[in-house]
């Protein structure tokens, strides 16, 4: 019964998203270097049917659960940290996604462009390793995470250290610096059908959670002691979402790189269609992130097609375009 | 109901903001179906004792809830009983009006369930007795200081708690809504709910059936608000800048010119 007084009703709006989104994922399908005659050919021609199926597809698909990582850590973000520019870069998980994939490069002197599947196998898990490790510094020099202005401070000094790490290494060793700028646009390029399941597997288990606790969040917008004296179980709440937004964040830089955006868009634009509780603001995030990368990706292929742009240019262009828009409606 | 049972009782309470010991030994307790109002010079501890009495703060010392020991409930055991309107918290501007209230009823739902047919009785009540049923579509950043407030007030009166903790509840509140406001705690308390606010203004103050006067982290004074002792102990506490007046039966605090 919640928003019954909406434009929308939150459950269209979500059908809609997910439509719009299977539909980006065909689109996707159908756009690459041989272009849309893939599809009519791909009965008959197997090189036609690998291009789609396993080119083309586990990469919009992936776009999407990527996006819809960021989108959920978005929401829970700016949940919990009641700020609506809170993104899900905010705990230093971006500055140690990169250190992680700066020493991986380092070590492996190759680049992410490099399509051995080990070498990618080591950054995807160096990005996690170090977007995990990045966050669980910030807890221990907040202090834990009870105290969210002290994290949120954490969350700065930690991501300028390691930013500040990760490009001494790149000054040391100029080989890998076009893997780093690679890695910090973004891209969707290498998404394959294991990393689709993968970021598919940590979207649902986070979803789930994230969803049994809306209700702290809900609480949570009438500040922290009226939580409080609402018999929110905050403490523990606190320390399970934090955990969410390290894990869905990793989880999509470790396979995109820093995507820049979408995580802090996601939420915007979904309380700008609706105003509803967490409940449904944590799905609708989700499937509005997903949304979002899938159509910057299916841009970044076609504007200079068949060259293609870093998709996290897009998303930098287009988010900053949007949230300039949202300023000066305000 | 025994209509001189305690519901609230203090012994010995000590509190510290940063180091500052902000409540230094409160003892204290509070009648059923009662309304005190706390009122004292800036800085003498009011909102931490409200605080302190709703759980929201580390305090030492013992504080009872029916003879029930706050620190011995649940969470969810004390926010039934016990409902706190809190002075500046910073709301989010993105919840529409009825949602808010709705967070009011969260102590008296299971943890996933949906609100159930009581649940939006009690929230059209309380919106209706606050006069913001009007508001129930908007979302909070729509609204002025004033309606904010009156919705936030119909938050904590969801609770339908038998205690009700109010840190300034008039503020932004405009004269015909704070005399509402006024007849809703009267109805409040003659249904049993003990009335505990903070108020700035001492003239409302002394519209309470009690008043509790604080200096310096110290109950100096508790009693009936029409008592001489009383109005002698707030005009003490402000430095006797102010006076005291029965005014056709009701008091007024003037400013000594």
């Amino acid at each position: 019964m919640t928003s019954q007084f909406n434009r929308w009703p939150p459950a269209f709006l979500a059908t809609s998203l997910l439509l719009l989104g299977i539909f980006g994922i065909v689109l996707g399908a159908s756009v690459g270097s041989t272009g849309f005659e893939s599809w009519f050919a791909a009965f008959q021609d197997e090189i036609a049917w690998q291009i789609i199926w396993d080119i083309r597809l586990p990469r919009s698909v992936g776009a999407f659960v990527a996006g819809a990582l960021l989108g959920l850590a978005g929401a829970i973000a700016q949940g919990l940290f009641r700020n609506p520019l809170a993104d899900p870069y905010l705990l230093g998980s971006a500055s140690g996604a990169s250190l992680g994939v700066a020493f991986a490069l380092a070590l492996f002197g190759g680049n992410p462009f490099a399509t051995e599947f080990l070498i990618r196998l080591g950054l995807t898990g160096a990005a996690f390793i170090g977007a995990v490790l990045a966050v669980m510094l910030t807890i221990a020099l907040a202090q834990g995470v009870q105290h969210t202005l002290r994290l949120l401070l954490a969350g700065v000094i930690v991501g300028v250290v390691l930013g500040a790490m990760a490009s001494l290494i790149s000054l040391l060793r100029p080989d890998v610096l076009q893997g780093m700028q690679g890695f910090l646009l973004g891209s969707t390029s290498f998404i394959g059908w294991n990393s689709c399941a993968l970021m598919f597997g940590v979207l649902l288990v986070c979803m789930g959670l994230a969803f049994f606790l809306s209700r702290v969040l809900d609480a949570l917008s009438l500040g922290e002691l009226t939580a409080l004296s609402l018999g929110m179980p905050l403490a523990k709440a606190r320390l399970v979402l934090v955990t969410l937004l390290a894990l869905a964040t990793g989880a999509a830089v470790a396979q995109t790189g820093l995507v820049a955006f979408v995580g802090l868009a996601a939420p915007h634009l979904v309380r700008s269609l609706i105003k509803t509780k967490y409940n449904w603001v944590i799905l609708l995030s989700t499937l509005m992130g997903g949304l979002l990368l899938l159509l910057a990706d299916l841009l970044a292929r076609l504007l200079l097609s068949p060259q293609e742009l870093p998709v996290g240019v897009l998303t930098a262009v287009l988010g900053g375009g949007y949230l300039l828009w949202l300023m000066y409606q305000s | 109901m025994n209509k001189h049972e305690v519901a609230l009782r203090l012994q010995d309470v000590h509190a510290s903001l940063a180091g500052k010991e902000v409540l230094r030994g409160i003892d204290i307790s509070f009648q059923l179906g009662r309304w005190t109002s706390i009122v004292g010079p800036n800085g003498a501890g009011k909102s931490t004792l409200l605080k302190a009495m709703a759980g929201l703060t580390q305090t030492s010392g013992n504080i009872f809830l029916f003879d029930q020991e706050l620190r011995m409930m649940s969470p969810k055991q004390r926010a039934e009983k016990l409902s706190w309107l809190g002075q500046n918290e910073t709301v989010s501007d993105d919840l529409c009006v009825w949602d808010v209230v709705m967070l009011g009823r969260i102590p008296h739902q299971e943890w996933l369930a949906p609100p159930n047919v009581n649940d939006h009785q009690v929230v059209k009540t309380v919106l209706q007795a606050t006069q913001a049923w009007d508001l129930r579509k908007r979302s909070l950043g729509q609204l002025s200081g004033g309606e904010r407030q009156r919705v936030l007030l119909a938050r904590a009166m969801a609770v339908r708690a038998q205690i009700m903790l109010m840190d300034e509840p008039t503020a932004n509140l405009d004269p015909p809504h704070q005399v509402d406001w006024l007849e809703q705690v009267h109805c409040l308390t003659s249904q049993n709910t003990t009335v505990i606010s903070v108020l700035h203004e001492v003239g409302m103050a002394l519209q309470a059936d009690d008043v509790v006067v604080m200096q310096a982290g110290l109950v100096v004074h508790h009693g009936a608000s029409a008592s001489e002792q009383t109005h002698q102990a707030i005009e003490a506490v402000f430095d006797n800048r102010i006076s005291i007046h029965n005014f056709q039966g009701q008091f007024v605090a003037l400013p000594k010119i």
